[in-house]
């Protein structure tokens, strides 16, 4: 059914295999197309509903700590949701960890003189990673006031990671202790506040309102670290830079 | 018919014929390249729609993240298919080596 993977440098033209027989990709083509019909009438002749629950937030909003309501919804509403979402990020990372080729007692990162990253490698580096690293702390601190958030935060920060571990003198030990405990901070961090807050209000994440601002803030720090190690794991493992480090220890 | 109309077309067409471009090309860097413009023109769909939050993360991860990562697996593979080819060759020789003996 899939198609051959051909790259285009070694593939002039080479036969199609393993096409569908046209009446089988016509009778798909109709199923999908009748599928696409029904879901459209059925969204059309649904009846706008009312405000849902937009109303109940923004009259909850000066007791959640935030400003801005989605972070609200994500951190203090439903924060046990998200708190689900950090683990299952963190089961995806313990999956993603390549095999253990490189001793635990390397440190996190190494630092290689020798080798040349070339011009244009270097000055984009030098330009580029401490400003995406900011924009993501910016990110982090702004999401309680308009759109923004621990995941935005991360993802910048991992676009930094990638950036600089793609240069050649930069490697990470993925299997060192640093690593593992920077993958898993935010769901500890998360689950330990969570407890923290129990002991004052005596229920399980929900924050005493004095205090909320303050602890969303310090969650979403962790979550945020966490979340950038997470996605540059997933980069590093699939381009298998793993394999170089050992090489030339 | 206002300009807003005319932006949401364009829009939704252009993410559909990346979407198309993408499914159906031979070339797996075209692909790629064709998803991660897909990724883009529905960031900007999720910016009409005044989701800022959702529009940051596509065009992060869903744009900018998962092309770094495809464009990883296709290095990835392209290493092992010369590898795989390299030892096809390998053994071939052999064969015909001990043919010869």
């Amino acid at each position: 059914m899939f198609k051959e993977i051909i790259f285009k440098e070694d593939a002039i033209n080479k036969p199609e295999k393993g096409r569908l027989p046209t009446s089988i990709a016509v009778l798909c083509g109709v199923t999908i197309l009748a599928l696409c019909t029904l879901l459209v009438g059925a969204l059309i002749s649904t009846q706008r509903h009312s405000e849902g629950l937009q109303q109940v937030v923004s009259s909850m909003l000066n007791k959640s700590g935030v400003e801005n309501p989605v972070t609200a919804v994500l951190l203090n509403f439903r924060s046990y949701d998200t708190l689900l979402e950090i683990a299952v990020l963190l089961i995806v990372a313990i999956v993603m960890l390549p095999q253990a080729t490189v001793s635990k007692s390397l440190s996190l990162i190494r630092v290689q003189q020798s080798a040349d990253p070339g011009l244009i490698m270097s000055s984009l580096l030098r330009f580029l990673a401490p400003t995406l690293i900011i924009m993501g702390g910016y990110m982090l601190w702004t999401g309680a006031y308009s759109p923004g958030g621990a995941f935005q935060a991360g993802a910048l920060i991992a676009g930094a990671g990638i950036l600089i571990f793609t240069n050649v003198q930069y490697q990470v030990n993925m299997q060192s202790f640093a690593f593992r405990a920077l993958l898993s901070i935010g769901l500890c961090i998360f689950i330990l506040s969570g407890f923290a807050v129990a002991l004052q209000t005596g229920q399980f994440l929900e924050y005493p309102q004095k205090y909320a601002s303050a602890i969303i803030l310090f969650i979403e720090t962790a979550a945020t670290v966490s979340i950038a190690t997470t996605l540059l794991l997933l980069y590093l493992a699939v381009a298998g830079t793993q394999e170089e480090f050992n090489h030339d220890a | 018919m206002s300009f807003s109309f005319f932006l949401d077309i364009f829009l939704i067409g252009g993410s559909l014929t990346m979407a198309w471009l993408c499914l159906f090309s031979h070339d797996l860097l075209k692909a790629i390249t064709c998803f991660v413009c897909m990724g883009l023109f529905v960031t900007l769909m999720w910016i009409r729609l005044d989701a800022w939050d959702v529009a940051i993360a596509e065009a992060a991860i869903g744009a900018g993240l998962t092309g770094a990562l495809l464009l990883s697996s296709r290095r990835g593979l392209k290493k092992t298919a010369a590898k795989k080819e390299s030892g096809e060759k390998r053994s071939g020789e052999k064969k015909s080596g001990e043919q010869d003996v």
